[in-house]
C-alpha cells in the first residue's frame, strides 16, 4: 500500500457517490441550522402579547370582539385561544384571549405565558360575590406561577359587566378579592418544602400581615369597564386606555 | 517506504494457537462427582442428630455403602465407654450420698419424664368462660393516650404536612414518547416508494404539509391503544380515547416539522391531562373553613370496594385536616366487619398522642356505636354531635360493598340521601385494571338508582391508594377519571400518615405515555 493508492480511493470513494448527496446533506445541515434558530428565538419569547384571562362567562371573549372588530356579539364558551391584533397609539398588539373552562385553562395558561406583555384578568362584577372562590384560585394561580412571576408583566383586573345595576365597584371587588386570597394563600401555599418538586411554592405578599396587592411584585391595576356604550362614550375606553399604556 | 513489509505473524500465531488446543484438549476437563460421593451424602438427618449423650451417630446413614474402618471404630467406641464413665462420676458427686448413680438411664426415658409432668397451656386470650370473654372484649375500653407508645419518625411527621397536599414528583423534562417507534416508523416506512433515500423522504414528510386520513393514523393510534392498555388503563376506556383522539385528528392539515406519529401523541397527551384536569374547584380545606364560619361541620362519605384502604387513607386524611388546623370527628360506620371499630379507634389514640391538646375536647373523636347498627343513623348522629360540639370535619367511614351487591349499595345510598355530606369520595386502589370501570359505573349508577331523588347525589372525587405499588402502570386513574368525569383528590402513596399526595396530571401522564 502507498500513499499513491490511498489518493486513488478516496477519488473512487468519491466518485461513488453522485453529487445529489452532497447537496442534499448540504441542505440537510442548512435544514438544521435553520430549525435551531426557529426553536431558540421561540424558546426565549418576544413577550409582546396581551393575553385575557378570568373564570368562564366572564366577558373575554366579548370585550376580545370588541376590540378587534367593534362588534357586539353573543359569544358562547371558548374552546381555544382567539387570537388578533390591535392598533393602539399607532402600535399594533397581539391579543389572545384565552378560554376560561376549568378543564383546559391551565394548558392554555401553560402554552401562553412566556410571551406575556400584560394580564388583563377580566372578572364579572354582577356574579362575583358568588364567585369569588373561583375567581380568587385562578388569580392566585396566576399569581404564584413561576415564569409569571419572572417576567411579572402588568396586571390589569377588568371589572366588567358594570352595565349591571347590581355590578360591585372596582373597590369593593379589590377588598373581596384581597380577603379571598388571604384566605387562599393559608389553605393553599402553606406547603413548606416538597420532595420531588424542583420549584418551591412561594408565599402570595408578605409573611405575618394580611395579603394586600401592593405587597406584590406584579403592578395590579384595577379598572371598570362594560361592552355597551353609554353616552355615547365606549365602555371599554378604559381598556383601551390600559393597553395604549402597556403598548 | 514500503508499507508492504511485515512479520509473518500469522503462521506463528496459528502454531502457537495449535499448541495450546491440544494441551487444552489432553486434560480432561474434571468430571463431576456423584452425588454419593460427596460428602453431602455421608450427612443424613439422623446422623445431625446429636443425642442426649453427645454422640454423633454416623454409621446409621442408610445411604453409607462403606463401613468406617476398623480403626476408626474403636477409637469410636473407646470415646462413648469414656463419656459414659464421666457421666456416671458426674450423677454420683451430684446427689446425696444414699442415692445409687442410675448410669444406664436412657435419654429417652428422661424424656418420657418430662413429658408427664408437663402441664396444659393456657393461651392468653382463651374464650371458654364469662370471664375470659370479658378479657377478650376491648369495645368498651377506655382511650389511654400515655399507652401510645410512638416511634421517632412518626414524632417527625408532625408539622410536615401543613398547607396544600403535595404534589407527585413531576419530572419537568419534556415529554417524550418512545413507544414502539421502530415499529411505528417500519409501518410507515413500508409506505414510502423510496426505502433507499431514507433521510430524503422524511425530509419531505417532515415539510411537507398534508391532510389527516384514517388509513395514516389508524395504525399509530392501534398502537397507541395496546401501550394504554399494557399501563393498565381499561379496555374499555383505551378503546374509547383513542376513538375520540383519532376522530380529532381527521381531517387536520399535519402542521410544519411535524410527522403523523408525533402529532398523534401529542393529542393524546393533550387529550390525558384534559381528562385528569378537574372540571370544578377541589380545595376541601377552603371549604371546610367555609363550613365552619357557617357553623356547621363539613361532612365527607368513604366508600369503596372490600381492602382498598377507606380506614387507612381515611386517617391520613385526618392527620393532614388536624395539621391545617381543623378539629376532625370520625364516625365509625362499618358497623359489619370485625374489628372496623377498634381500627379507627387505635388510629384516633395514634393521632391524639402526635396532636396532644392542654385543655378541651381532643383534636380527633371517634364517634362509635358498636357494631350492627344501622349505618345511616350513625352517620346522623355523627354530624349532630359534631355540630354540637364544634368539631369542623365529620369523616364517615363506611363498610367496604362489592358494586353488584345490591342491599349494601342500597344501603349506602341511604347513608347519603339522609345525611347529605358535602363531599363523597370515592375510595379505589390503583392497582386495578378493568374493574375500575364497573366498580364505578355501578357505585355512580346505585346511588342514582336507590336514592329515589330527582337531581341525586352522585360520587364527588375519587381517593386512590396504593399508588407507591403501581410504578408505571398508572392507567387506573386514566380510567377512573374518564368513567365518572370527577377529579382525583387524593393519592395515597404508602403507609405513614404523611404518605398522602396530590395528583399531577402532567406527571401521570408523562408516566403514561413512556
Amino acid at each position: 500500500m502507498t500513499n499513491a493508492k490511498k489518493v486513488t480511493d478516496f477519488d473512487a470513494f468519491l466518485s461513488n457517490y453522485d453529487t445529489t448527496t452532497l447537496a442534499i446533506a448540504a441542505t440537510f445541515i442548512l435544514g438544521i441550522i435553520t430549525v435551531l434558530i426557529f426553536f431558540i428565538k421561540r424558546s426565549t419569547g418576544s413577550g409582546n402579547s396581551i393575553l385575557f384571562m378570568g373564570i368562564n362567562n366572564a366577558g373575554k371573549t366579548a370585550i376580545f370582539l370588541n376590540l378587534i372588530k367593534s362588534e357586539n356579539r353573543l359569544t358562547i364558551t371558548s374552546m381555544k385561544q382567539n387570537e388578533g391584533t390591535v392598533q393602539v397609539g399607532g402600535k399594533s398588539l397581539k391579543i389572545i384571549d384565552l378560554p376560561g373552562n376549568e378543564r383546559i385553562r391551565k394548558q392554555y395558561m401553560d402554552q401562553f405565558k412566556k410571551s406575556v406583555k400584560a394580564v388583563f384578568f377580566v372578572v364579572d362584577s354582577f356574579t362575583l360575590p358568588k364567585e369569588v372562590k373561583d375567581v380568587a384560585e385562578l388569580l392566585y394561580d396566576i399569581l404564584i406561577d413561576g415564569t409569571l412571576t419572572k417576567y411579572s408583566p402588568t396586571i390589569v383586573i377588568v371589572c366588567n359587566k358594570q352595565d349591571h345595576a347590581m355590578a360591585k365597584s372596582s373597590s369593593v371587588i379589590k377588598n373581596l378579592l384581597q380577603k379571598e386570597l388571604n384566605t387562599l394563600r393559608t389553605t393553599r401555599a402553606a406547603a413548606l418544602d416538597s420532595i420531588d418538586q424542583n420549584e418551591k411554592v412561594n408565599l402570595l405578599g408578605k409573611k405575618n400581615k394580611d395579603f394586600e396587592f401592593s405587597d406584590l411584585k406584579f403592578k395590579v391595576e384595577f379598572i371598570e369597564s362594560t361592552i355597551k356604550d353609554n353616552d355615547g362614550k365606549s365602555g371599554l375606553s378604559s381598556v383601551t386606555d390600559w393597553l395604549e399604556k402597556v403598548a | 517506504m514500503n508499507y508492504s513489509f511485515s512479520f509473518n505473524f500469522d503462521s506463528d500465531f496459528k502454531d502457537l494457537l495449535k499448541r495450546v488446543e491440544q494441551d487444552e484438549k489432553k486434560k480432561a476437563p474434571a468430571k463431576m462427582k456423584a452425588f454419593s460421593q460427596s460428602n453431602k451424602a455421608q450427612k443424613t438427618v439422623s446422623s445431625m442428630i446429636i443425642k442426649k449423650n453427645g454422640v454423633q451417630v454416623n454409621n446409621v446413614a442408610p445411604v453409607e455403602k462403606q463401613r468406617p474402618n476398623k480403626l476408626q471404630e474403636d477409637e469410636m467406641n473407646r470415646n462413648i465407654e469414656k463419656m459414659k464413665l464421666k457421666k456416671a462420676h458426674r450423677n454420683a458427686r451430684g446427689k446425696p450420698p444414699g442415692e445409687k448413680p442410675k448410669p444406664s438411664q436412657s435419654p429417652v426415658q428422661v424424656q418420657e419424664k418430662v413429658s408427664r409432668n408437663k402441664s396444659r397451656t393456657v393461651w392468653p386470650n382463651e374464650g371458654k368462660s364469662a370471664e375470659a370473654g370479658l378479657k377478650l372484649d376491648y369495645s368498651g375500653e377506655k382511650e389511654d393516650t400515655s399507652q401510645v407508645v410512638l416511634t421517632k419518625s412518626e414524632r417527625e411527621i408532625v408539622g410536615t404536612a401543613g398547607g396544600e397536599i403535595r404534589d407527585i414528583g413531576e419530572d419537568d423534562d419534556d415529554y417524550d414518547v418512545d413507544i414502539s417507534d421502530e415499529e411505528i416508523n417500519g409501518t410507515a416506512e413500508t409506505n414510502t416508494k423510496k426505502p433507499t433515500r431514507g433521510f430524503f423522504s422524511s425530509l419531505t414528510s417532515l415539510i411537507g404539509s398534508k391532510s389527516l386520513e384514517e388509513k395514516d393514523i389508524s395504525p399509530i393510534i392501534g398502537k397507541m391503544k395496546e401501550h394504554l392498555i399494557s399501563k393498565n388503563v381499561a379496555a374499555e376506556t383505551a378503546e374509547q380515547l383513542c376513538g375520540s383522539v383519532s376522530k380529532k385528528l381527521i381531517g387536520k392539515v399535519l402542521g410544519t416539522f411535524k410527522t403523523v406519529q408525533s402529532t398523534v401523541k401529542e393529542a393524546l397527551y393533550e387529550g390525558c391531562v384534559q381528562i385528569l384536569s378537574p372540571k370544578r374547584r377541589v380545595d376541601i380545606l377552603r371549604d371546610a373553613l367555609d363550613a365552619r364560619a357557617n357553623k356547621r361541620p363539613y361532612a365527607i362519605v368513604f366508600c369503596g370496594v372490600n381492602g382498598v384502604g377507606k380506614s387507612t387513607n381515611l386517617a391520613k386524611i385526618a392527620f393532614w385536616l388536624i395539621e391545617n388546623g381543623l378539629k376532625v370527628s370520625i364516625a365509625a360506620c362499618d358497623t359489619f366487619r370485625a374489628g372496623a371499630v377498634e381500627q379507627l379507634r387505635t388510629h384516633v389514640r395514634k393521632l391524639n398522642a402526635l396532636h396532644p391538646v392542654d385543655k378541651g375536647p381532643e383534636t380527633v373523636n371517634l364517634f362509635e356505636r358498636g357494631y350492627g347498627k344501622d349505618p345511616a343513623a350513625i352517620a346522623m348522629e355523627a354530624i349532630a354531635h359534631a355540630r354540637d360540639t364544634h368539631y369542623d370535619v365529620v369523616l364517615i367511614d363506611t363498610a367496604g360493598r362489592m358494586q353488584d351487591n345490591e342491599p349494601l349499595m342500597r344501603a349506602l345510598s341511604k347513608l347519603i340521601k339522609v345525611n347529605q355530606p358535602d363531599l363523597v369520595l370515592f375510595v379505589g386502589e390503583a392497582l386495578v385494571g378493568n374493574d375500575a370501570v364497573d366498580q364505578l359505573m355501578k357505585f355512580n349508577q346505585s346511588l342514582a338508582d336507590f336514592s329515589n331523588m330527582e337531581n341525586p347525589r352522585l360520587i364527588d372525587g375519587i381517593v386512590l391508594t396504593k399508588f407507591d405499588t403501581i410504578d408505571d402502570k398508572v392507567g387506573a386513574c386514566i380510567s377512573m377519571t374518564y368513567t365518572t368525569g370527577q377529579p382525583i383528590i387524593f393519592v395515597g402513596t404508602g403507609q405513614t400518615y404523611s404518605d398522602l399526595k396530590n395528583l399531577n396530571a402532567t406527571a401521570v401522564v408523562n408516566a403514561l405515555l413512556r
